[in-house]
């Protein structure tokens, strides 16, 4: 365990150092302020409240969940193992008392803290901005509904990111990598437009979900469904990229 | 047991396959409640168009600001598909008090239509000739063009929302759809759509004055969706009702409340009597409009080729077009033109032929005819204003319903004039 | 009491074989507790694949590696408590100081304090340089900052791939007396992999010879000077005889 938490102290220190988080706080709260800019410039000019206070949140969300999140989650699952590989640091955390499955598991979780953290500081900050520039509704009601939405989202696109990690322990090049994911991702969501019936499979289509759990009334059986669904993916996805972690010759 | 790493991988992976192949695969034919209240929507739109033999469909919309109602509209169908024959009365109810309402009836022969203010029906019919065996008084707006695509759209738009269809089995059969969005749920696009189609509409200040509206100006949005179905035991909806609440701010920042009310019911499945309106007392004006011919249509039509020559109009001649009868949706005719033999030269070889035509009455009626070099070519014949009949010639047919002539214009004239004898 | 330590490295039967038919075939060695071992063979005997396999870089494709009695590929975290190693290329994180990239690798061994970063900066010369980045840094520098890591823990056994790399004269006469000194005062083992046949000469207390991935001979160098004029002199005739068969 004390193996573990050194690995999982390591990655953290690594993705810190590499300004990978500087980078992601800036796209995110560009993402928020043309957001708002958006927002504010339809209600000047047309005079239409796209989104209130509390809305605001949810509406940058939708919008980051299908861009930014997994485009930086993806970033950081390629710099952990392609990148890592190619610049041949990957020997140094290897070669240490800790297993393979123990790295596995710090460079994963690393990851999932990385993807709650940017959710964690996009709701923040859109809720900063939503508060500042329409205060005209805000409620602790939908101040927790805000804070559920972001937190649920995180499952979808830790999924999808460990469909990265899958894919970067399958190909070499972690821009082949990267541009694959991409392609998958695109892919995926035109499916689940064009034929919305497999969108039960489409873990994409779930980046959403949070509309699920915000509902009223709930619809219990259908958010156990996707979870099933999701942990069902995550858990295939996770086991086959740990194996072939494992099984690579550096 | 020790497990080897092997068969821990091994079962792992499996486990996860199996969750989530079975779950998504059951998530898929359960479908969302959405998926459900379609397909009920569809069965019941199919029933309504072909297996049911009659029902009554009534429609309420209302429309409220600030929850006091400004406009309303009350529409009550009967449908007989045995008949094939439809009675309709729309009411409507303005901010002001003032009402007015219509009355329909109309089956594959005949349609009547008064306003109630009025005590004069007006009567278009469908016979001979005019004949419309394809008529129908429901027609299932899933089969009509472009549905399918509409469909896809409008699926994609709903997208995640799905799932917020609930649906709830009744325990003497048949279900209960209901759905509700609040603000926070509104997707940001259908709410931008739907409040800029509202903000159009208050802009319009004749529409702003007739529903009474107050001129909303800033902070436009959804405030709520709601939505609920009854369905019967066998499958059909009886009723649907929606609520959609608006909100946005005057110029002076004060805040109201649009609301639109719909209610669809279905009632009365085959205990429903379509009767056609006695008319044997009432004041009666026939429409007689339209492509149809008919008797009033026989008798001689002329007009006059001209030319120009030296910047004066000068007439080398006369077209002239005999109807000769019309019968049984047939229209027999002769067609003439006479050229003055010092023009000869200047017009091309004049018609001389007679036909026979026969069509629908919605479209121009098509005939075939010998030009003077002897050749089949096809030409289209329709009422025009009072009094008069196109003639068009030299028509080619492009696709089913679009044609081009290849007559001059600048020599041809297809508008024919009636002459009459004094 | 000697012949009852557990050994500390032991490899049994090790294969690996690349598609392109290089690789090491049923290597059998097994090296005592503070030797000094010198790993000799020509570029691409197999040298580095075997020192990747007994890291763990590279699982074989049957045969085992057990370092002090515990294997490397069922209990691989035990196996690697005790071993500090820099293979291939002295690596190092750029983005990181040279401190930071101590502390990585402290952060595993809970006895490893300040102090033992700073003294192991010291020992090979790079205390300095302790807040800068590797990316400045020279060959030599890489190859200092490599070995302060491999050597954090205090190792037990520390396996060198080619550790006077890149080192000026000074900085392998530095090398040859620290390997020398830990052999002495902490007993550590050593496994080096070296071309400079002189240097291992001075260095290693016993010597394996690999050629086209197979294990010629493994002998003391006392053996070996009792029958040789040099190391170089053995190792020719060792190649030279196997080479001709």
């Amino acid at each position: 365990m004390g193996a573990f938490k050194a690995a999982l102290i390591n990655e953290m220190f690594k993705l810190r150092k590499k300004r990978k988080l500087t980078a992601a706080a800036i796209l995110s709260i560009l993402a928020v302020l043309v957001g708002q800019v958006a927002v504010t410039g339809v209600n000047l000019g047309f005079g239409l409240r796209v989104t209130g206070s509390t809305e605001f949140p949810l509406m940058v969300l939708t919008l980051m969940a299908y861009t930014v999140l997994p485009l930086l989650a993806t970033f950081v699952a390629i710099d952990m193992f392609n990148g890592e590989l190619a610049t041949n640091t990957m020997k140094l955390t290897l070669t240490r008392p800790v297993s393979r499955f123990g790295i596995f598991c710090a460079k994963v979780l690393n990851l999932a803290l990385f993807i709650v953290a940017n959710l964690w500081f996009v709701m923040v900050l859109s809720l900063v901005a939503g508060w500042l520039f329409n205060p005209t509704s805000f409620s602790m009601a939908g101040l927790f509904k805000v804070f559920l939405a972001y937190t649920v989202t995180f499952l979808p696109i830790f999924v999808f990111a460990l469909g990265v990690v899958l894919l970067a322990n399958v190909l070499s090049g972690g821009l082949a990598v990267f541009f694959v994911s991409v392609l998958l991702f695109i892919g995926f969501n035109f499916i689940s437009l064009l034929f919305s019936q497999f969108s039960s499979f489409l873990v994409t289509s779930m980046f959403d979900w949070y509309t699920q759990w915000i509902a009223q009334p709930l619809n219990g059986f259908k958010v156990l469904r996707q979870t099933l669904i999701l942990v069902g993916c995550g858990l295939m996805l996770f086991t086959a990229g740990y194996h072939l972690f494992d099984r690579k010759d550096i | 047991m020790k497990l080897s790493k092997k068969t821990i991988t091994l079962l792992s992976f499996a486990l996860g396959a199996l969750l989530f192949v079975s779950t998504a695969f059951a998530d898929m034919t359960l479908g969302s409640g959405y998926d459900l209240f379609k397909s009920s929507v569809k069965k019941t739109a199919t029933q309504m168009e072909k297996e049911l033999d009659n029902f009554t469909l009534e429609a309420l919309a209302s429309f409220k600001v600030n929850g006091q109602t400004t406009y309303q509209m009350a529409t009550v169908a009967k449908v007989d598909n045995k008949k094939q024959a439809l009675e309709e009365k729309t009411t409507n109810q303005y901010a002001n008090g003032q009402t007015d309402s219509h009355y329909l009836y109309a089956d594959q022969k005949v349609s009547i239509w008064k306003n109630e203010a009025e005590d004069t029906y007006y009567m278009t019919e469908y016979e001979g000739q005019n004949k419309r065996e394809n008529w129908t008084p429901f027609d299932n707006p899933f089969q009509t063009e472009g549905a399918p695509e509409i469909e896809k759209i409008v699926d994609a738009l709903v997208g995640n929302l799905k799932d917020q269809v609930q649906v709830e089995e009744q325990s003497g059969g048949g279900r209960l759809f209901s759905g509700s969005l609040t603000e926070l749920q509104v997707p940001a696009l259908i709410n931008a759509v739907s409040s800029f189609a509202v903000k159009q509409m208050i802009g319009d200040s004749y529409i702003r004055g007739e529903y009474k509206l107050p001129r909303i100006e800033s902070d436009i949005y959804v405030k709520k969706m709601t939505g609920q179905a009854v369905e019967n035991e066998a499958g059909l909806l009886e009723q649907i009702t929606g609520e959609m609440v608006l909100s946005g701010k005057d110029h002076e920042g004060k805040e109201h409340e649009l609301s639109l009310d719909i209610i669809i019911k279905l009632s009365d499945v085959g205990s429903t009597q379509v009767a056609k309106p006695d008319l044997s007392k009432a004041k009666v004006e026939k429409d007689t409009s339209g492509f149809g011919f008919n008797q009033k249509h026989v008798g001689t039509y002329k007009n006059n080729i001209v030319i120009e020559e030296n910047g004066q109009w000068i007439k080398i001649g006369e077209r002239t077009l005999e109807i000769i009868s019309v019968e049984d949706g047939k229209v027999k005719g002769r067609f003439v033109e006479t050229v003055k033999p010092e023009y000869q030269d200047r017009y091309p070889e004049p018609y001389n032929f007679t036909f026979e035509s026969e069509g629908d009455p919605d479209y121009p009626y098509d005939f075939t005819y010998t030009n003077p070099e002897g050749k089949q070519e096809n030409g289209q014949i329709h009422p025009g204003g009072i009094g008069k009949i196109y003639l068009e010639l030299n028509i080619e047919k492009i696709d089913e319903h679009g044609y081009r002539s290849n007559m001059n214009y600048n020599i041809y004239d297809p508008e024919l004039t009636r002459v009459f004898d004094e | 009491m000697l012949a009852l330590k557990t050994k500390a490295i032991e490899i049994i039967n090790l294969t690996k074989r690349y598609p392109n038919g290089r690789g090491i075939n049923d290597l059998n060695l097994e090296v005592e507790q503070g030797e000094i071992f010198g790993f000799l063979g020509p570029n691409g005997a197999g040298k580095t694949t075997v020192m990747k396999v007994m890291t763990g870089l590279i699982k074989p494709d049957s045969g085992d590696v057990k370092l002090f009695g515990a294997s490397i590929q069922d209990d691989y975290v035990t196996a690697m408590q005790h071993v500090g190693c820099v293979i291939e290329t002295a690596e190092s994180y750029p983005y990181l100081t040279a401190y930071e990239n101590l502390k990585m690798f402290a952060r595993y061994y809970p006895h490893v304090d300040e102090k033992r970063i700073d003294h192991c900066l010291e020992t090979v010369g790079l205390l300095k340089y302790k807040h800068e980045k590797p990316r400045k840094f020279s060959l030599g520098m890489k190859q200092r900052l490599g070995l302060a890591c491999a050597i954090l823990s205090n190792p037990k056994l520390l396996i060198l791939d080619e550790p006077m790399n890149g080192l000026d004269v000074e900085g392998m006469l530095d090398m040859r007396h620290l390997i020398k000194r830990l052999a002495e005062e902490e007993g550590t083992t050593f496994f080096i992999s070296s071309h400079l046949i002189h240097d291992v000469e001075r260095t290693c207390t016993q010597i394996g010879i690999i050629y086209n991935g197979r294990l010629l001979s493994v002998k003391h160098m006392d053996q070996i000077l009792a029958n040789y004029a040099s190391l170089e002199h053995y190792f020719v005739s060792e190649v030279d005889r196997n080479g001709r068969i």
